[in-house]
């Protein structure tokens, strides 16, 4: 495991040979190593609890975690725990091994031995007399397959399910085992013990093992035998033995190790060997010298219990009462507070030609340094009476004479032959906004863009502004022509182009998902890229814009820098970390000559602080001269190695781990003919199916990706990031396949997948044979019975399915309206206002407008009351609904010309009404004022509630022109529909009328107490 | 009731926690000929505080303020300043809330939706000594009324006489047609009495509802 960058060969720079060359210049580097990736993860995590004894990974891929609370199995996201609940015979569990079988073996402290095959604990007896033989505390299988089982009261084998002792090692004392271990080639078997000391078998013989001079009885805590076939023994108190070619090896605290003792060591995939003590930290042995790594490099506790190294090259550290830590490698090296940059929110970054970095940062002003000496905050002397320190400091501009420009709020400076040079404080424009972006145009001039939308030109130390307004909100972007043109993105508005001496602006928004731009990067072939706040990453080439989005593979919503490195690819600053891509493959897919774009991300996984790239300035991220890439971040400055090759991760296989049938597990069956297709059989009537999957990686386990399928129901994929389980509700009885697939940080698919058969089995009627039989057998009334009784309880079922679904179509009503009537009213009230400002010469017109957008503002206000009415349990009703449909009247005919009366009582009982009941005679009720108001040219109409016998009358009358009922057209007034709702409740609707008699319409419903 | 001195602009406290509401409202009222914003205040603390010694002419309270409610807020206020009308400020017609704050002192209440003539016109009936009510408060006015009568009697008995108030004859009647619909001009009419002595009515009814709110007997059908 490598935690500096490694410079690859044909490299010309490397970022370890920017460190190679810091001791000569620099007389400190120590904030530049840097450490290793530290993440942990405790109870709050879900694990158990916080000792973890032992570690191993199975061969499907989880890592098992022997904790002091039971047994926990992880696949990088879950934890998944088995206790004495699952069988397990003590919690306590000490030690653990998976043999060639697939068998995981699990040694208790206190409590023997069981093992975990197939899903199920099974506990192995012992030799019960034997004191101590129930703490197990090592086991190991050796070459013939045979599990030896270390404990407190000697050695002992696993036979047939059972512990027993063998006769060839009756001369071994019942006595403690510390270790023991398998040696690599397998022909040694290792056995470390107090009482005597480190015996070898070999060959069927027992021999001792002495040590060096001075540690001839060896007494080991912990065995590791490396690939170099190194034994290293660890024997208490500050020294550790290793023996390489039949020479020991004896290394102390001269080399750095620490005076308690190693509890674990292992090696790692590059060969570095590790060493965990009892309380003192972790141990990186460089060839020569133990290097700790403790606490305040990341680690969550120093007292270390268990090592182990997993296939994708983490270590895993188990500590007593920190849980477990996962060290990885790091892809990238970060500036932040440790090396200078007290304030790490940063900007903008340039680098001038003496090769000094500036950054601007959000509250620490400019700071000035390098990879190599680390950062310091940059104040200069003032010159003359102006303020030069300004907090927030968004863009630093490199210029080619080698000046530096930077902006604040309220200020333009230059640094330049070191000395402050041509500083702008006191421009009025400036007054009350600040610089949000510089950018040099192509006749030594300066582009300035600010927070309040203006434009400015700065040649020979005189400012013009651009005489229109280009943008009601901040500038975040502006890039150069060739031909001397510039692009202005704003934070609103979309994209902008001007020309050179022209006072013309081009306006561009078509192709475009966000009109919010953050930033812009010209490429050397022309092409415009165009990152965006929400609508993802767009590039405008051969005078067309196109955008990428997540399903050809670019999730990113947000991309705040884009700056492209020597070998083709972009590198974006997203708010979800920074993302890699292949410019040419992003070309092809703007062409439609590629479907899906791989993108590579880094995260905090990679060992960013955070994840959010800082934006809305320019410049934004910068190529060093030395060819890295340099991203700002909200926590420090990212510098990535474009010649770095990071290794290429597989997509992990995705793994179904439970199965649940109305939410209980189920157990696979197996088909005869088809033994290796998993099977699972639902029986009739249960047909809610729960699915759980997962994947195992443990580098970026966050951005494991999922797609699953069900043939038979779904027609396609669908695709979930965090998701890990699926519902199927109401599954019809019928055969289908799950398929579920799993895709990696980079968003690369796995080729392989997974699958499990269902078989939903149908209820006898509803199978067709059965009606045959019921006709032809005498038994045919026995069947009709049977039959009878299972239908009706399939009529329960549909009848409580119903009921879920007159839910769901409430919501689906409530959802609708809030989106029709509010939004709706919402939408004609800003374009209103957007008419009005746009409107500025006619007053009268001004007005009007102002008057509807108040008006339908009440009217939006209005809605949402009757929704909120309308929704609110606290108003199912009588009194309620009386009261609101009575405010509602005194509303709706306020003004107009038509007086409302109202025969109403003052009391009702709270008699209950039910939600959609109360709000269908609402809204029928509605139906008949408007029709009053528009049709009837009436002058009054009664609104009269009653309740009698416990029916509920509600009746709208009014004196108006009336009707002839049967020449309406059909459903044009909403009654066969009403009529329709209120059958169902045990009511009616009626609609009485005549020409000149006036129109009563009375609905009626039963209402019970 | 206080008499308004002529050509005076009616001065208006206002009690909103909105920032925005009440800068919009008082901006509102400002530009109104006859009107001025003299204070606002942000809770009800404060305007415990500054509207007993600015002794403006009319407040508006929001029902729903932080921390102490409009309602106990009134209530607290016509304490300190009995002759004082309040008006209530609502988004939704929540009765129970509008009720309450009514049976605490108000004399009133209007939708934060309210029109700006609809708005001014009411607190000018209010600065005028009148009591808008509108026909689904009446009918709960009456409906209060017939649950206080049907209250056990050793209440009554053990209390004050004067405490448990009943509503007249003529109340009842203008309460009534005012339920159907009536407006105040025909209501006078019908019952052949001024339109001033109509609003008195209103502002009794008011005033007796006022006075239950601290009825030990009330409070408890209240369920406070």
């Amino acid at each position: 495991m490598h935690f500096i960058l490694k410079s690859t060969a044909v490299a010309a720079v490397s970022l370890l040979s920017i460190f190679a060359g810091v001791g000569a210049t620099t007389n400190d580097l120590s904030g530049l190593v840097q450490a290793p990736i530290i993440r942990s993860w405790g109870t709050e995590a879900g694990l158990p609890q916080n000792t973890v004894n032992a570690i191993v990974q199975s061969k499907d891929g989880y890592l098992w975690l022997g904790t002091q609370d039971g047994l926990a199995r992880f696949d990088g996201v879950r934890f998944k725990s088995f206790g004495l609940e699952s069988g397990l015979p003590s919690v306590n569990v000490a030690s653990l091994c998976e043999d060639q079988q697939g068998i995981l073996w699990i040694g208790t402290s206190g409590a023997g031995l069981c093992c975990l095959r197939q899903g199920r604990i099974e506990t192995i007896s012992g030799p019960g007399r034997l004191p101590g033989s129930g703490t197990i505390t090592c086991l190991q299988e050796d070459a013939g397959g045979r599990l030896w089982v270390g404990t407190g009261g000697g050695l002992l084998f696993c036979q047939d399910g059972k512990l027993v002792e063998e006769i060839a090692f009756a001369q071994l004392p019942h006595k403690p085992i510390n270790c023991i271990l398998r040696s690599r080639d397998g022909t040694n078997m290792w056995i470390a013990s107090t009482a005597y000391g480190l015996m070898a078998w070999r060959d069927g013989n027992l021999e001792p093992c002495p040590g060096p001079a001075g540690h001839e009885k060896i007494i080991a805590k912990t065995l590791f035998e490396d690939r170099q076939n190194r034994l290293w023994v660890s024997i208490g108190n500050g020294t550790v033995l290793c023996r390489e070619t039949n020479q020991w090896i004896v290394f102390n605290e001269t080399n750095g190790l620490p005076f308690a003792y190693v509890s674990s060591i292992t090696q790692d995939a590059d060969g570095t060997i590790w060493a965990g003590s009892l309380d003192d930290g972790l141990y990186r042995f460089d060839g020569t010298q133990f290097n700790v790594i403790r606490k305040s490099a990341g680690l969550s506790a120093e007292d270390i219990r268990s090592l182990y190294c997993d296939h994708e090259n983490n270590l895993w550290v188990g500590t007593r009462t920190g849980g477990l830590n996962r060290l990885s490698k790091r892809n990238l090296l970060v500036v932040a507070s440790a090396q200078g940059l007290t304030n790490d929110f940063t900007r903008s970054v340039a680098e001038t030609a003496d090769g000094s970095l500036w950054v601007g940062t959000i509250g620490g002003s400019l700071y000035r340094g390098g990879l190599a000496g680390g950062f310091q905050p940059f104040r200069p002397e003032p010159v003359g009476n102006f303020i030069y320190f300004y907090a927030g400091v968004d863009p630093v501009l490199a210029m080619p004479d080698g000046s530096l420009w930077w902006g604040g709020s309220g200020a333009v400076l230059q640094w330049k032959d070191n000395h402050l040079g041509d500083c702008h404080t006191n421009e009025p424009w400036l007054q009350s906004v600040s610089v949000t972006a510089l950018q040099n145009d192509r006749r030594g001039g300066i582009w300035i863009g600010t927070s309040g939308g203006q434009l400015m030109h700065l040649q020979n130390g005189r400012f013009t502004e651009f005489p229109k307004q280009l943008a009601r909100a901040a500038i975040t972007s502006l890039a150069v022509e060739p031909d001397g043109s510039l692009w202005v993105g704003a934070a609103a508005g979309g994209l902008k182009r001007i020309r050179e001496d022209s006072n013309e602006v081009l306006s561009f928004t078509n192709g475009l998902f966000s009109t919010s731009i953050r930033t812009l990067y010209l490429d050397g072939d022309g092409t415009l890229w165009i990152g965006t706040a929400g609508g993802g990453l767009s590039c405008r080439r051969n005078g067309r814009i196109t955008s990428f989005t997540a399903s050809q593979g670019l999730t990113m919503r947000t991309v705040s820098q884009i700056v492209e490195d020597d070998h083709g690819f972009l590198w974006l600053g997203c708010n979800s970390g920074i993302f890699k891509v292949n410019k040419r493959d992003l070309l092809d897919c703007a062409a439609g000559q590629l479907p899906f774009v791989h993108s590579r991300s880094f995260g905090i996984n990679d060992g960013m602080l955070a994840e959010e790239c800082s934006g809305g300035f320019c410049p934004a991220g910068l190529k060093t001269k030395s060819g890295l890439i340099c991203i700002s971040t909200v926590r420090g400055l990212v510098f990535l190695n474009p010649n770095e090759q990071r290794d290429e991760t597989s997509p992990p296989l995705a793994l179904l781990e439970e199965m649940l049938v109305n939410g209980r597990p189920q157990t696979l069956t197996t088909d005869s003919h088809q033994p290796f297709q998993p099977r699972l059989v639902i029986a009739p009537g249960n047909h809610d199916l729960e699915l759980h999957f997962t994947a195992i990686e443990f580098s970026a386990p966050e951005k494991i990706g999922f797609r699953y399928k069900l043939d038979g129901l779904d027609t396609g994929w669908n695709e979930v990031l965090a998701r890990r389980t699926v519902y199927y509700q109401h599954l019809p009885p019928g055969e289908y396949t799950f398929h579920v697939q799993a895709c990696n940080a980079d968003g690369v698919w796995s080729e392989q997948e997974t699958t499990l058969a269902v078989t939903v089995l149908p209820f006898v009627w509803e199978t067709a044979w059965f009606h045959a039989t019921t006709f032809l057998t005498v038994s045919g009334v026995f069947a009709g019975t049977l039959w009878w009784i299972l239908r009706r309880r399939y009529k329960l079922r549909l009848a409580r399915l119903q009921t879920i679904n007159a839910i769901e179509r409430e919501r689906l009503r409530i959802s609708k309206d809030m989106h029709d009537q509010v939004g709706g009213v919402l939408t004609q009230v800003s374009q209103l206002s957007d008419m009005g400002l746009n409107e500025t010469t006619d007053q009268v017109l001004v007005k009007n407008r102002f008057e509807r957008i108040g008006n339908r503002a009440r009217v939006a206000v209005q809605s949402l009351d009757e929704i909120v009415w309308a929704t609110n349990p606290k108003n199912d009703n009588l009194a309620s609904f009386a009261e609101y449909v009575s405010r509602f009247s005194d509303e709706f005919f306020e003004y107009t010309n038509i007086r409302c009366w109202q025969e109403v009582p003052t009391t009702f009982p709270a008699l209950p009404l039910r939600a959609d009941v109360r709000h269908n005679v609402f809204l029928a009720v509605r139906e008949a004022f408007s029709n009053a108001l528009r049709h009837a040219k009436c002058t009054e109409v009664w609104l009269r509630i009653k309740l009698a016998d416990g029916q509920v009358t509600v009746e709208v009358e009014d004196n108006g022109s009336g009707f002839t009922p049967s020449q309406t057209a059909a459903g044009g007034n909403g009654l066969e529909n009403m009529q329709a709702r209120l059958e169902e409740e045990g009511g009616h609707a009626e609609l009485i009328s005549a020409p000149g008699q006036g129109t009563l319409i009375r609905f009626t419903f039963h209402i019970t107490s | 009731m206080i008499k308004r001195k002529v050509n005076k602009a009616i001065q208006v406290a206002l009690v909103e926690d909105d920032p925005n509401l009440r800068a919009n409202l008082s901006a509102m009222l400002n530009s109104s000929a006859g009107f001025q914003c003299q204070a606002t205040y942000p809770d009800g603390k404060a305007a415990l505080r500054g509207i007993p010694a600015n002794r403006p002419d009319v407040v508006l309270m929001d029902i729903n303020l932080p921390g102490m409610l409009g309602t106990e807020c009134v209530r607290q206020l016509k304490d300190l300043t009995p002759n004082l009308p309040v008006l209530m400020l609502t988004v939704y017609e929540d009765s129970e809330q509008i009720f309450k704050s009514l049976m605490s002192g108000a004399t009133g209440y209007l939708l934060k939706r309210t029109s700006k003539d609809k708005l001014l016109e009411a607190i000018r009936e209010v600065d005028a000594g009148g009591a808008p009510m509108s026909r689904q408060i009446a009918r709960r006015v009456v409906q209060f009324f017939q649950k206080v009568n049907e209250l056990p009697a050793e209440n009554n008995n053990n209390n004050n006489a004067s405490v448990v108030v009943n509503l007249t004859d003529r109340e009842n009647e203008v309460l009534a047609a005012l339920a159907k619909g009536y407006a105040y001009k025909e209501i006078a009419d019908q019952l052949k009495i001024s339109f001033e002595t109509v609003r008195t009515h209103l502002r009794t009814i008011y005033e007796k509802l006022h006075v239950h709110s601290r009825t030990e007997a009330v409070l408890k059908y209240l369920g406070r």
